[in-house]
C-alpha cells in the first residue's frame, strides 16, 4: 500500500534522508520514532508530495508519488501536528469545508456521523473551533480523514500536546481505522503510544532507519532501551 | 472544488470572522464622515467666494447708478480702480473637490484684486510645500492613502503563512487543491470584497458632495475608483508576497506594518522635508522689508514729481486734481511692482521647484503617488493652483489696463464701461484630460502590482511553501 525504496533527500549538502526502505501494508500501523531532525517529517512530506525526493521511489497504492502526486493524494488522508483549522467555523463546518475541497459533498447527517466516529461529542459539533481543546481538534482532523475514506493515513506527531486520556482515545481511533483496512504511517516521539498502537516500529536517526521491530516482539522497557541506545550510537 | 465554491466558502468564512463585517462597515462610515468633512470645507470656501462676488456685483450696479446720477467718484477711473472697486476671482472647482481637499485650505481659491500691483494679492500665496500628507485634512483621500493599506494588511497578512500555521494549506493540498489556486482564490475573495466596499464608499462620498453629474464628474469619479482600487491591489499584492515568504504570521504582520510606515509615513515626510529644506522659499521677512522699501522709494519718486508739478503750477498749490493724483498713484504702484516683481518671481519659482521635486519623488512612495493622483483628479493639487494663479495674473493685467488706459486718456467711466468690465474666465478642468494625465502613474502602479503578483505566484509554486513551517521549526 505504502512503499519507500532507497528514498533519499538532500537539502544542499545536508542529508535529511538516506536510502530509506519502508513498507506499510493495508491494516498496518507503522510508527516512526526518532529525535528532531531524524528524517521522520521529511519521509511524510515525500509521501505527501510536498517535497521531491533526491533519489529513490515513494509509492502509494503502487503509484509513484513523483509521477502522479494528484492521484496519490486522492488515496491519502493526513493529520499534521497542529490541526488549528478555522477557529470561527464549527467542527461540522470545518469538516464540510474540507470535504468540499476534496470534491465530496456529504449530507449534514453523514458529516455528523463522521464526527461521532471520530469521537467528538454531539454537543460540540456546532460550536466554533476556537473553543476546542487540542484533542477535540485532532478528532476533527480524524473526521476529515474518515470522510475522505482514504486508504492511507499519514500522521505527523498527532499525539503531541494531548493529555493521556485524549491520547488514548486517539490511539483507539487509529486502531479502528487500521481495522477498516487503512495503511497508517505515524511519525511520533511517544514511545509508549507507538508500542501500544503500532503494528511495527522503526527507529530513525540522521535520516536512516536504524532499527525495526514488530510491536508484539518488544516490550515498553526494551523499546525505550533500544531507542536510547540508538540515539547514543556514534 | 469549483472556484465559485471556494469563493463562497471564503466569503462565509469572512462573515463568520466577526470583526470583518464591522471593519468594512467602519470603512464605509469613516468615508461618509470624510465626505461630509470635505464637503463642509469646500462649501465654506465656495460660500466665501460667492459672497465676495455678490458684494462686487452689488457695488458695480451701485456705481453704474451713481454714474447716471453724475457722481464724480463713480466716473473717475482712478478712484474706482485704486480706491473703490476690487474684483474677487475664484478658481473653478470640480464637483468632487470635497473628496480631496489637498491644498485647498493652504492656497487661496479666491483672490481679491484691484488695479494695484500684483504683490497686493499674490502675497497671499503660502509658499509652503504642497504635500501635506502628514498633517492632511480628514478627507476621503486621507482615508484611501492611509487607511486602505492597513485594511489590506489586516485582511491578507496571513493569507499564506496563516493557512500554513493552521495546518489548512497542507490539508487543502492533500484534499486535492493546488496550493497556488487555493491561496489565489482566498486572495481574490478578500481583495474583491475590499475593492467593492472601497468603490461603494467612494461613490457614496461622491454623492454626498451633491455634484453636477456631468461627463467631467463621471471621469473624475472613475479616476478616483481606478486609482484607489489599484492602490489597494498594490498593498494586497505586497501582503501576498510577504505572507508567502514569512516564517510566521507575526513576522509577516511586522514586515507589512514596517512597509506601511516607510511608504505611507516616512517617504512622504522625507519628501516634505527635502522639498521644504532644499527648495526653501525666500524669507518672508525679506518680502515684507522689500515691499516697505519699494513703497517708500515709489512714494518718494512720486512726491518729488508732485513737488515739481506744483512748482510749475504755483496757482494750484494745495489743490491737486483727482486725475493727477491717481496718475501719481498709478506710477507709484508701477514702481512698487517693478521692484517687487523679482522677489515675487522668486517665490513663484520656488513653488515650481518644489512641485518639480515632489513630481519626481512621488514615484518613491505609492502613498505619495496616490495622493497626488487623487488631488489632481479633484482639482486641488498645486499644479492646478499654479494654472489658476497664472490666469489671475493675466486677468489682473487686463483689469489694470482697462482703468489705467481711461485714466491716462482722461476718459471718464460710463455706464457702458461698467457693463463691459473685463471678466475672469477660470481655467476649466477637463475630466478626460485629468484621466489621461493620470494614466502613466496609474499604469506604473498597476505594473508594480502585476510584478508583485508574479512574484507571489512564484512563491506559491515553491516547495518551501508547505515545508517552510517545518524548516523554521527545525524538524526534518
Amino acid at each position: 500500500m505504502l512503499e519507500a525504496i532507497g528514498l533519499t533527500k538532500n537539502y544542499g549538502e545536508v542529508r535529511a534522508l538516506g536510502s530509506l526502505d519502508l513498507q506499510v501494508k493495508s491494516g498496518e500501523i507503522y510508527c516512526l520514532l526518532g529525535a528532531n531532525g531524524a528524517g521522520k517529517t521529511t519521509t511524510l512530506n515525500i509521501f505527501l508530495g510536498f517535497v521531491q525526493a533526491t533519489s529513490g521511489i515513494a509509492r502509494i497504492d503502487n503509484i509513484d508519488v513523483s509521477h502522479d502526486p494528484i492521484a496519490t493524494r486522492k488515496r491519502i488522508a493526513y493529520i499534521p501536528e497542529t490541526v488549528t483549522l478555522y477557529g470561527a467555523l464549527s467542527g461540522l463546518e470545518n469538516l464540510d469545508y474540507f470535504s468540499k475541497l476534496s470534491g465530496i459533498k456529504h449530507s449534514t447527517e453523514s458529516l455528523r456521523g463522521f464526527l461521532e466516529q471520530a469521537g467528538l461529542a454531539v454537543e460540540a459539533h456546532d460550536r466554533p473551533l476556537q473553543g476546542y481543546s487540542k484533542g477535540m481538534r485532532q478528532k476533527v482532523g480524524i473526521a476529515i480523514a474518515i470522510a475522505r475514506d482514504a486508504k492511507v493515513l499519514l500522521l505527523d506527531e498527532p499525539t503531541s500536546g494531548l493529555d493521556p486520556k485524549a491520547s488514548n482515545e486517539f490511539s483507539q481511533l487509529i486502531l479502528a481505522m487500521a481495522e477498516r483496512g487503512s495503511a497508517i504511517l505515524m511519525a511520533t516521539h511517544d514511545l509508549f503510544r507507538a508500542r501500544e498502537t503500532g503494528s511495527r516500529i522503526g527507529i530513525m536517526r540522521d535520516g536512516s532507519l536504524r532499527k525495526e521491530f514488530a510491536a508484539g516482539e518488544i516490550g515498553h522497557r526494551d523499546l525505550e532501551h533500544e531507542y536510547l541506545k540508538t540515539m547514543q550510537e556514534g | 472544488m469549483r472556484s465559485a465554491d471556494i469563493l463562497l466558502s471564503e466569503l462565509a468564512l469572512l462573515r463568520r470572522e466577526q470583526i470583518v463585517p464591522w471593519v468594512l462597515v467602519g470603512l464605509l462610515l469613516a468615508t461618509v464622515f470624510a465626505g461630509f468633512s470635505g464637503r463642509m470645507i469646500v462649501n465654506e470656501q465656495r460660500a466665501g467666494a460667492l459672497e465676495a462676488r455678490d458684494e462686487a456685483r452689488v457695488l458695480i450696479e451701485s456705481l453704474k447708478r451713481q454714474v447716471a446720477a453724475g457722481s464724480e467718484t463713480a466716473r473717475s477711473p482712478g478712484a474706482v480702480a485704486y480706491s473703490v472697486l476690487s474684483m474677487p476671482v475664484s478658481k473653478a472647482a470640480t464637483s468632487l473637490e470635497g473628496l480631496a481637499i489637498g491644498q485647498g485650505d493652504l492656497l487661496p481659491d479666491t483672490y481679491r484684486l484691484s488695479a494695484r500691483g500684483t504683490h497686493t494679492f499674490l502675497g497671499q500665496i503660502d509658499p509652503e510645500n504642497s504635500l501635506r500628507l502628514v498633517s492632511g485634512n480628514f478627507d476621503v483621500a486621507f482615508l484611501v492613502v492611509w487607511v486602505l493599506p492597513l485594511l489590506a494588511i489586516g485582511f491578507l497578512f496571513d493569507v499564506v503563512v496563516g493557512e500554513r500555521e493552521r495546518g489548512v494549506l497542507s490539508l487543502a493540498m492533500v484534499a486535492g487543491a493546488s496550493a497556488g489556486r487555493f491561496i489565489w482564490h482566498k486572495w481574490w475573495t478578500r481583495f474583491l470584497l475590499l475593492a467593492a466596499v472601497t468603490t461603494v464608499s467612494i461613490v457614496v462620498a461622491a454623492w454626498i458632495q451633491e455634484p453636477a453629474w456631468t461627463a467631467t464628474t463621471a471621469y473624475v469619479l472613475a479616476g478616483w475608483i481606478l486609482t484607489s482600487v489599484t492602490y489597494l491591489a498594490l498593498w494586497c499584492a505586497l501582503a501576498l508576497v510577504v505572507s508567502a515568504g514569512a516564517g510566521s504570521s507575526e513576522a509577516a504582520a511586522t514586515r507589512l506594518a514596517g512597509a506601511w510606515l516607510v511608504f505611507v509615513v516616512l517617504f512622504p515626510a522625507v519628501t516634505n522635508l527635502i522639498a521644504g529644506s532644499v527648495m526653501s522659499p525666500p524669507s518672508r521677512v525679506e518680502l515684507t522689508a522689500t515691499l516697505r522699501e519699494a513703497t517708500e522709494q515709489a512714494d518718494k519718486a512720486v512726491a518729488a514729481e508732485r513737488d515739481r508739478w506744483f512748482f510749475d503750477h504755483p496757482d494750484l498749490q494745495g489743490d491737486m486734481d483727482r486725475r493727477a493724483y491717481y496718475l501719481s498713484v498709478a506710477r507709484s504702484e508701477a514702481g512698487i511692482e517693478k521692484i517687487m516683481a523679482p522677489l515675487l518671481e522668486e517665490f513663484a519659482q520656488n513653488a515650481r521647484d518644489q512641485q518639480r521635486v515632489i513630481e519626481i519623488m512621488k514615484y518613491l512612495s505609492p502613498g505619495t503617488l496616490t495622493f497626488r493622483l487623487l488631488t489632481s483628479l479633484s482639482g486641488s493639487d498645486g499644479r492646478q493652483h499654479a494654472h489658476f494663479r497664472d490666469a489671475v495674473v493675466a486677468y489682473h493685467r487686463d483689469w489694470k489696463d482697462f482703468f489705467v488706459t481711461r485714466l491716462e486718456t482722461d476718459a471718464p467711466l460710463t455706464a457702458d464701461d461698467y457693463d463691459h468690465l473685463p471678466t475672469f474666465v477660470a481655467p476649466q478642468i477637463d475630466g478626460r484630460h485629468l484621466i489621461l494625465s493620470s494614466s502613466v502613474p496609474l499604469l506604473l502602479m498597476l505594473a508594480l502590482t502585476c510584478l508583485l503578483c508574479l512574484l507571489g505566484s512564484r512563491k506559491l509554486r515553491s516547495t518551501d511553501l508547505i515545508v517552510g513551517a517545518y524548516s523554521s521549526g527545525g524538524s526534518r
